[in-house]
């Protein structure tokens, strides 16, 4: 059901996202939900994206009640297996290795790849307690290092910097939280994993 | 009811633009589809993303590829700039910004400092943009090979390989036959060090201001049907040799005639009564301010 206001909610949504998508690891809060509940911002940030044109696949979901059903209802979106999938849902934070096996495009069209949407429990803009990451590339002035990524499985940074190793093949990440901040790894986003 | 009551109708929700449009005028579905392939132009900087390029109450080539890509993102407290040529006030910047105004609510001002959002077609502003602005280029030709290769699937392999020795020996062959790169405008590019990308028809002037840039910079090509982008704070370095470098326009011993400046891109005009050549600020909006000083 489109309700009043849903495509406005829906462009102030992509604006904070082109915004995260240009300048990676930085954290951006999305306009308050349009819906109530745990999957509130994810829906929100979805619906200003997905159509019947595209296809998406959820990895981590729990059952029938879970965000799937939810997404083909409220976006018209088709379910695919990841490995086609036009867009990653990864509801739990832990691809279990899903995203190495995920469209990475072709040289010739390396746009035909994924968006990888990754649920965590929160973005925080603290470093120290965070992974030992630093990203550079376009959107990034010199380097940043990565602030606190609650909820993401350990070893899943590793894991997107595999799938991104060969630019311009590769998938796009965006983190979002259960209070609708967002964070984006583009595949043109280089990952330093430090030692110790 | 008159025209003009019909076109100035306003939604009775409180929301912005005309009732009897969708917000912004296109259909959620074609905003969707523009939005998912502005994501991808920006996170492969420089190469050109396919998109399904709508009909508009404008003919295509008067800057529709920028207005669908204006039209997916704009919210109604931007406060919006359209330009053509550096000129708020010819046909096009106008009609650009009353339509959007139209479909959206949305603030319009000739000031880039002012400016949230800005379209344009030929120029970038003098005055440095931020962060916080997004740039939005209409461009009639997006593919930089063009010139050296007619077929769109050989310059898409060309792209796919990073193979641009075609675009390096049209350019020895210029400096062979003019002892220097004419190129006046779209002068080739190379974007976060790997595609070649056409910046549009700006003036070589204008390149300098894409390199390391605060601002995201969005293109358009409605009739070619592409988006590309270059993110900000990305590499941008104009195609040139060791000992034939890339070099702006020069403007010495000119003045512009309304304001004086001596740092700005000219345009010549003739004038039709004396004839005498005379030079003027391309961008207005600069080109006043500096004169309400």
């Amino acid at each position: 059901m489109r309700t009043a206001g849903t495509e406005m909610i829906a462009q102030r949504a992509f604006r904070r996202l082109l915004q995260a998508m240009s300048r990676p690891g930085r954290v951006f809060a999305l306009p308050p939900a349009a819906v109530d509940g745990r999957w509130g911002p994810m829906l929100t940030l979805l619906e200003s994206l997905l159509d019947h044109e595209v296809s998406f696949a959820v990895i981590g979901d729990e059952g029938p009640q879970g965000l799937g059903p939810l997404i083909a209802e409220r976006t018209r979106s088709r379910v695919a297996p990841p490995r086609e999938a036009d867009f990653l849902i990864v509801a739990g934070g832990d691809s279990g290795g899903e995203i190495l096996r995920a469209r990475r495009g072709t040289l010739q069209y390396p746009d035909a790849s994924a968006t990888v949407v990754y649920r965590v429990q929160s973005l925080l803009l603290a470093e120290g307690n965070g992974p030992r990451v630093t990203l550079s590339g376009p959107g990034i002035r010199k380097e940043i290092r990565l602030g606190e990524i609650r909820g993401l499985a350990p070893g899943e940074l590793g894991r997107l910097r595999e799938a991104n190793a060969e630019f311009p093949l590769g998938v796009d990440a965006v983190f979002i939280d259960d209070a609708g901040r967002i964070l984006c790894i583009p595949r043109s986003t280089r990952i330093r994993l430090l030692e110790g | 009811m008159t025209l003009s009551e019909w076109i100035n109708r306003k939604r009775h929700d409180g929301g912005a633009g005309r009732l009897d449009y969708n917000y912004a005028f296109l259909d959620e579905v074609s905003k969707r589809e523009i939005r998912r392939k502005i994501l991808k132009a920006v996170a492969i900087p420089g190469y050109q993303v396919p998109f399904g390029s709508r009909e508009l109450p404008v003919a295509r080539g008067w800057g529709t590829g920028g207005i669908q890509i204006t039209l997916s993102i704009v919210l109604p407290e931007d406060i919006l700039k359209v330009i053509d040529q550096g000129c708020d006030a010819s046909v096009n910047a106008v009609n650009i910004k009353r339509f959007v105004n139209v479909v959206t609510g949305v603030q319009i001002t000739t000031d880039t400092r002012e400016a949230t959002l800005i379209q344009t077609r030929h120029r970038i502003p003098e005055e440095p943009m931020t962060e916080r602005q997004i740039l939005v280029l209409q461009v009639p030709y997006p593919e930089a090979l063009r010139e050296v290769e007619p077929s769109e699937a050989v310059t898409r392999r060309m792209h796919a390989e990073a193979d641009y020795s075609r675009m390096w020996l049209f350019l020895y062959e210029d400096i062979v036959q003019f002892n220097e790169i004419t190129i006046g405008y779209r002068y080739p590019v190379t974007v976060n060090g790997r595609y070649i990308m056409d910046p549009s028809p700006i003036p070589r002037w204008d390149i300098p201001k894409l390199h390391m840039a605060e601002t995201l910079y969005l293109f358009g090509a409605g009739r070619e049907k592409r988006i590309y982008a270059i993110p900000p704070y990305t590499s941008v370095v104009p195609l040139e040799f060791e000992d034939y470098r890339f070099r702006v326009e020069d403007f010495q011993g000119r003045a512009c005639e309304r304001c004086g400046a001596t740092d700005t891109y000219l345009d010549e005009i003739i004038d039709d009564v004396s004839g005498r050549r005379l030079w003027f600020c391309s961008d207005t909006g600069y080109c006043d301010k500096r004169c309400r000083r």
